[in-house]
């Protein structure tokens, strides 16, 4: 029993060796700040369609001096915010959506104020397939997603 | 004599459940009274406005309203919540401020009126702002039940951990039941038809 264990975990080690991760960086927005408001959130959907895994590990923007992992929870009804220590995990055939009061990139020490419907960039670092560009949209402040709710487009 | 102490413990907690009842009685809304009334949460408070001037809960009489707690550097919880209760106001569809949105800043150190106004402004519908004092809003978060603690961030700044929940109050100021960010949209809207009924 022990033996097919060990073997499967070194088959899976295996497999998960061989493939490369293919990343592609999606839908990405932030939102409108008040004058004065340092700091923003952006939203990034991930995906990996390759065989391997990677690693977000880092973020930069030119409109922020630090563009940071965090992640948000409320759980126990208490909202915290918090860095995501070592990177996210993109895995194989996965996506990952980061998404208000979840995993998001925070934007701090803004170097200029964000309005909506301008375009800011933000360069994503990952672990093997390095640098991605991507255009982030700025939304108005009262969006929860990407789509734009209630918007007289 | 040991008799006569157990009779006498259990007449002094007779009355204290006693007087429980009665300040539990009083505390029910009177016909024609708008003040708000401390039954679990709120109370009188005074804070101030994002016109630099003292808000008393006494504004806020005469109308339901939401209150969450938050601070303006909070980039993420708090516009998704804000944004939230504006929508949800919007698809009550029951006139233009069926409630009042109120935003209490758990970060009075960095808040004051005037970032508390362009803040609030981004909303594109009337949020109520408040700010105060550091002992101001100590005693308002007590009465309404908040939490809020600073933690440091790793750039040197800090960011705040606080109640996430929104609390619903009726127009006469009495408490009637909260909103949780996990909570679905028809729930909440089920609330909050009952604080506008």
């Amino acid at each position: 029993m022990h033996i097919a264990v060990t073997f499967v975990a070194l088959l899976l080690a295996a497999c998960s060796a061989g493939g490369s991760p293919k990343i592609a960086a999606t839908d990405g927005w932030t939102r409108e700040v008040a004058p004065g408001q340092t700091s923003a959130a952006a939203y990034v959907t991930i995906s990996n369609q390759g065989d391997g895994a990677d690693s977000l590990i880092a973020a930069e923007s030119s409109v922020a001096a630090k563009a940071t992992l965090h992640s948000s929870s409320s759980a126990g009804g208490i909202a915290r915010m918090r860095p995501i220590e070592g990177g996210l995990e993109i895995p194989p055939h996965a996506t990952v959506a980061f998404k208000p009061g979840g995993n998001h990139i925070m934007l701090t020490g803004l170097q200029q104020p964000l309005k909506a419907g301008q375009a800011v960039d933000l360069s994503l670092q990952f672990e093997k397939s390095g640098r991605q560009a991507i255009a982030l949209r700025v939304l108005p402040a009262t969006s929860e997603d990407s789509h734009m709710h209630g918007m007289a487009m | 004599m040991k008799a006569l102490r157990i009779v006498l413990w259990a007449l002094v907690a007779l009355s204290i459940v006693a007087i429980g009842f009665l300040l539990l009685r009083q505390s029910q809304p009177m016909p024609g009274r708008t003040v708000p009334t401390q039954v679990n949460f709120g109370g009188p408070f005074t804070l101030v406005g994002t016109d630099g001037k003292a808000f008393g809960s006494a504004e806020l009489a005469g109308k339901p309203y939401a209150i969450f707690f938050g601070f303006t550097h909070c980039p993420d919880v708090c516009p998704t919540t804000l944004s939230r209760m504006v929508r949800l106001r919007k698809q009550l569809a029951a006139g233009d401020e069926p409630f009042r949105i109120v935003f209490v800043s758990v970060d009075p150190e960095r808040d004051h009126p005037k970032e508390l106004a362009s803040y609030v402004s981004l909303f594109g519908s009337p949020v109520v702002g408040l700010t105060g004092s550091d002992a101001q809003v100590a005693q308002v978060k007590k009465q309404f039940g908040i939490f809020s603690e600073k933690v440091p961030d790793e750039s040197g700044g800090y960011t705040v951990d606080h109640t996430a929940t929104v609390l619903l109050f009726d127009r006469n100021g009495k408490f009637v039941s909260t909103i949780s960010p996990e909570e679905n949209d028809s729930a909440a809207l089920d609330k909050l038809k009952r604080i506008i009924a």
